[in-house]
């Protein structure tokens, strides 16, 4: 118990040292704090420290003092004390003596919508927390792929080289080849965590990270919409209510809940990061502040260093909003033009650009920056799963409720200058870029898989649905109150009735979600096995397993850390009857059919001689040849030695 | 409680609810990460690649008395009984002559009947 505890101790320190800490001190050294109130700056700081601790461990990567516990504290603690030092200069130069905590701007909001507020996250983290009590122990495949690249960065104090080796046509195991799927980032924030805390890859703690990213996202999401509606009287309201439609409601649906139990990193990250670089560059926009505007260039770096699909949406957010702005826009547009101009070539700006340079050119340029990758993401849709969602689809991924206000929600908006004009351009071209890259990505060029986007098209519906939730209601009320026509029974029973459909909606795709029960009693035979294959493996052998039946088959690598392809896998097996594409067939033949001439060409060619199956489906094959031998057994994994 | 922000409080209130709530979850980690509450148990060649038999029973379950028998083709040769504790691996060491050929198998039987095989078929 006393291990449990100081582990527990040493975890939430590291999460605060990693994650909190190095944002607060560059929010300090850009004073930050004089912009946004207390709650924009403790989730910018969150969103902010993974940039940071992102570019500082590829800066200790390229140089001698490689990824240590030693180096990344070292690093976190100098970037700290140049960033203090940087504010304590600049304070003394100009004699400023108002105390830090007294220039941030205070949150405008009352006492009883604070409770709600507190009420909505209670309950938002309770349902998660109930989620996650079946789905804590780690055992997703996409979680296992990205902890291997994460514990190899741990493991040799090295940037990981992405790449992998695949059995060619001539039935042998190829060179490495690049991986374009993974993004650096998703694994460095991850590695710092790990290497300070000396958290165990196989164990809560990257579940509970991204949990912490998604939780951070959700409130993200809350002072986001105060931004959006800053000029309303019911920013507050509005506010609420978008919370209400994201946390308690909807919560366990990809890309909530479900996206966080997968694994998938690089939507949870981008799911953050997108909502407060379009905070910051709201602010910037509207204000026309080019401090702020090198601030949102500067957290959008570091989106772009951790997901592609994400930085591509945000790109193509921006450009919507600005057509939508242009649009609504004519009479200043050019007018507008100028300002931004002047304000994209402040100093500030253009250092943010310079240090992105030097990085991508330098230090490391991000896997997806190839011709190759480029070109799978960008063209005609070249798969089934690529030619967009129907409105049905859509609106499932969306949730019905939420979905059939922000229908209106957004016709509503065209019509909603008095919001602001740039409040009112982000927030229809942030719904209409993703809604156009769901349902028609031919028209856009866009090539990738059409229900990985719609799932980024859930924030920006909750924030409008709340929008017109509130304008129904509060239009309602100041209608029964000037005109006195209306009942106010009829406000009361149009609020139940609104509530009832969001809420049934909302609880019923939550139940929909929940598992009934936890497979790590699987997954930690899968990982037993794993253990004992590793201390009696030599550099010669070759292991194949199971990806159909084994549980968390996909964190066996990390027992043997001998690549990313190893031990080799047997895939689902509509894989081997893709007819878009020549796939190797070795992987099946060896498992399915071990005593085939196919597999003993794959056998001889891969020198594979260990394979890892679940032995109630794939071990009477095995048995019935005089070159196999079973080493293992138990219930759920057998272990099978080929002699001969 | 005046002098206390409402951004304090959302603040404060979230980074409680986010505390309690990750002590829960990596307890409940914890408790599922023990092997030995999963009542399973496995048994393995200590060595997998070479011609020796010792073999290990691995308990992880409430069952601690096994039964274990070796044959050699189909003819039983030599069995007994072990008890392995919960948490506890017995390696039991096995030597055979006249294996040339022929399949060994150990079967090993728990006190629920829960009956797990391993074999090798030993060829010079």
């Amino acid at each position: 118990m006393l291990d449990f505890i100081s582990s527990q101790f040493a975890f939430y320190l590291t999460l605060i040292l990693v994650l909190f800490v190095p944002g607060i001190f560059l929010i300090l050294a850009t004073r930050m704090y004089k912009e946004f109130s207390l709650l924009e700056l403790f989730v910018l700081t969150f969103g902010s420290s993974i940039a940071i601790v992102d570019f500082l461990v590829i800066f200790l990567g390229r140089t001698p003092l490689h990824i240590t516990r030693a180096s990344v504290l070292g690093g976190i603690v100098a970037f700290c004390a140049t960033c203090w030092a940087l504010e304590r200069n600049y304070r003394k130069k100009n004699s400023i003596t108002t105390p830090r905590a007294e220039q941030i701007p205070e949150t405008k909001i009352s006492r009883r919508s604070t409770l709600l507020v507190v009420l909505l996250l209670f309950l938002t983290i309770f349902i998660k927390t109930i989620y996650f009590k079946d789905a804590i122990f780690p055992t997703a495949t996409d979680l296992g792929h990205h902890m291997y690249w994460t514990k190899a960065m741990v493991a040799t104090g090295q940037l990981p080289k992405y790449e992998k080796v695949d059995i060619g046509a001539d039935l042998t195991i190829g060179k490495p080849q690049p991986i374009a799927d993974f993004i650096i980032g998703e694994h460095l924030f991850f590695a710092a965590i790990a290497l300070i805390s000396g958290a165990e890859f196989v164990s809560a703690f990257p579940v509970l990270v991204l949990l912490l990213v998604h939780l951070m996202t959700v409130l993200a999401i809350f002072i986001l919409t105060r931004s959006f509606f800053k000029n309303s009287k019911h920013r507050n309201t509005i506010a609420i209510t978008a919370l209400f439609l994201i946390g308690p409601l909807f919560a366990i649906a990809s890309p909530q809940a479900k996206f966080i139990s997968g694994g998938v990193i690089g939507n949870d990250v981008g799911n953050l990061l997108i909502p407060l670089t379009m905070l910051l560059y709201l602010k910037a926009f509207i204000e026309n502040k080019a401090s702020v505007f090198a601030y949102a260039l500067f957290l959008s770096l570091g989106l772009a260093y951790t997901h592609h699909l994400s930085t591509f949406v945000f790109i193509f957010l921006a450009l919507f909003s600005i057509i939508t702005y242009a649009a609504l826009n004519t009479k200043t547009i050019l007018d507008d033009l100028r300002g931004w101009i002047q304000m994209a070539t402040k100093p500030a700006v253009l250092a943010v650009l310079a240090f992105g340079m030097i990085f991508v050119f330098f230090f490391y340029m991000p896997t997806y920056l190839n011709t190759k990758a480029i070109n799978t993401a960008v063209g005609a849709p070249s798969k089934a799963t690529r030619t967009g969602l129907t409105l049905d689809q859509l609106k499932s991924t969306a949730g019905e409720a939420r979905y059939a206000f922000a229908i209106i929600g957004i016709l509503l908006l065209f019509f909603m200058k008095k919001i602001g004009k740039y409040n009112q351009a982000f927030l229809i071209g942030w719904t209409l870029a993703l809604t156009l890259m769901s349902l028609r990505p031919d028209w856009l060029f866009v090539d990738i898989p059409s229900n990985r986007i719609a799932s980024y098209i859930v924030y920006p519906v909750s924030i409008i649905a709340a929008f017109l939730l509130v304008v129904i209601l509060t239009e309602l009320k100041s209608k029964i109150k000037n005109k006195n026509y209306l009942n106010p029974i009829f406000l009361l029973v149009t609020f139940f009735l609104f509530m009832s459909f969001v809420s049934t909606n909302g609880l019923y795709d939550n139940a929909q979600g929940l598992n009934l029960t936890s497979s790590s009693n699987e997954a930690l035979q899968t990982y037993a096995a794993s253990g004992y294959l590793a201390d009696k493996l030599s550099s010669n052998d070759i292991v194949l397993k199971d990806h159909n039946y084994l549980a968390g088959d996909s964190w066996i690598k990390l027992f043997f850390m001998k690549g990313y392809n190893y031990p080799l896998s047997r895939g689902y097996f509509k894989r081997y009857e893709d007819t878009t594409k020549t796939r190797e067939q070795c992987t099946n033949f060896m498992i399915s059919a071990p005593n085939g001439t196919e597999a003993a060409q794959c056998f001889a060619g891969t020198h594979t001689d260990f394979l890892m199956i679940d032995p109630k489906i794939d071990s009477e094959q095995f048995k019935h040849s005089a070159k196999f031998w079973q080493v293992y057994s138990s219930d759920a994994v057998g272990i099978f030695y080929k002699a001969l | 409680m005046k002098n206390i922000s409402n951004s304090k409080i959302i603040i404060t209130a979230f980074s409680f609810f986010v505390l309690i709530s990750f002590v829960f979850l990596s307890l409940v980690e914890k408790k599922q990460a023990d092997i030995n509450t999963k009542n399973v148990w496995m048994t393995y060649f200590k060595n997998p690649k070479d011609a020796s038999l010792d073999f290990a029973i691995e308990n992880h379950s409430k069952n601690n008395n096994f039964h274990w028998q070796i044959l050699s083709d189909k003819t039983l040769v030599n069995q007994g009984d072990v008890t392995v504790k919960l948490g506890e691996t017995k390696t039991l060491p096995v030597s055979l002559s006249d294996t040339q050929n022929k399949k060994i198998t150990i079967s090993v039987t728990s006190s629920d009947n829960n009956k797990k095989e391993i074999y090798k078929i030993i060829n010079n």
